[in-house]
């Protein structure tokens, strides 16, 4: 931390986020969840190594508090481990950004209920717009795990109807994270 | 705050705005660079890319 400013930047709420493009090699970025970031900015510089030409991209103009910037907008699909499948993500990429990644209200915010804890030192995600295949697919993915399975002998033995089992799931890809 | 200031006290003043190149578990730097394309053609996928924030810098995003 530093003592002048009080600022500890490893004070803030980052999580990990696979990138790729066309079934390219994913790789992995650490992202900041940003609700003031009206959409999701990456870095430029990931675009090159995704052999993405931002120059063919459509241009758009970027405020910040503290001025503006030329952005590129393009589409790349985004993956949080434990998250269900990946989904695509439209995009700002803007060069010199301080940070890999920005999740901002389109379309993170519109993918996952965010719980800030600060007091806590913790955030809460919650996948919510996977459809009932996602659902069985992370489901299939799940059943090996022992947590998991016993959830689910659970709310057999119970008789519950699969629109709670589907709850169910939807809990289970709530995670608590750490500021950091 | 303890704890958080541990999860990267491997961070060193010359990994500050450049982008670096952290193992899979988070726990070592593994590479850093000015060019995130350098690093990825050294690294490769199996590490978290990250680029550390100055501290002597109050961010608003």
């Amino acid at each position: 931390m530093n003592p002048k400013t009080g600022v500890c930047n490893c004070d803030v709420p980052n999580i990990d986020v696979e990138l790729s493009f066309n079934d390219s090699i994913p790789y992995t970025f650490t992202a900041l969840i940003d609700s003031g970031c009206q959409k999701t900015n990456i870095n430029a510089d990931i675009a090159d190594i995704f052999g993405i030409d931002l120059t063919k991209c459509p241009q758009v103009k970027i405020g910040g508090i503290t001025g503006s910037a030329i952005g590129y907008e393009f589409s790349i699909d985004m993956k949080l481990k434990d998250f269900g499948e990946k989904f695509e993500s439209p995009a700002i990429f803007v060069p010199n950004l301080p940070v890999p990644i920005l999740l901002g209200q389109s379309n993170f915010f519109d993918k996952f209920d965010v719980k800030f804890e600060k007091r806590n030192n913790v955030f809460e995600l919650k996948r919510i717009d996977m459809d009932k295949k996602s659902f069985i697919s992370l489901l299939d993915k799940a059943i090996s795990s022992p947590s998991m399975s016993q959830k689910r002998v659970k709310l057999g033995e119970n008789n519950r109807k699969q629109i709670r089992l589907h709850k169910s799931v939807n809990t289970s890809t709530k995670q608590r994270g750490k500021f950091r | 705050m303890k704890d958080k200031d541990k999860t990267y006290n491997f961070i060193k003043e010359e990994h500050i705005g450049k982008w670096v190149a952290l193992s899979k578990d988070k726990k070592e730097v593994v590479g850093y660079s000015d060019s995130l394309k350098d690093l990825q053609q050294k690294v490769g996928k199996d590490a978290v890319y990250t680029r550390p924030l100055p501290t002597d810098t109050v961010f608003a995003f």
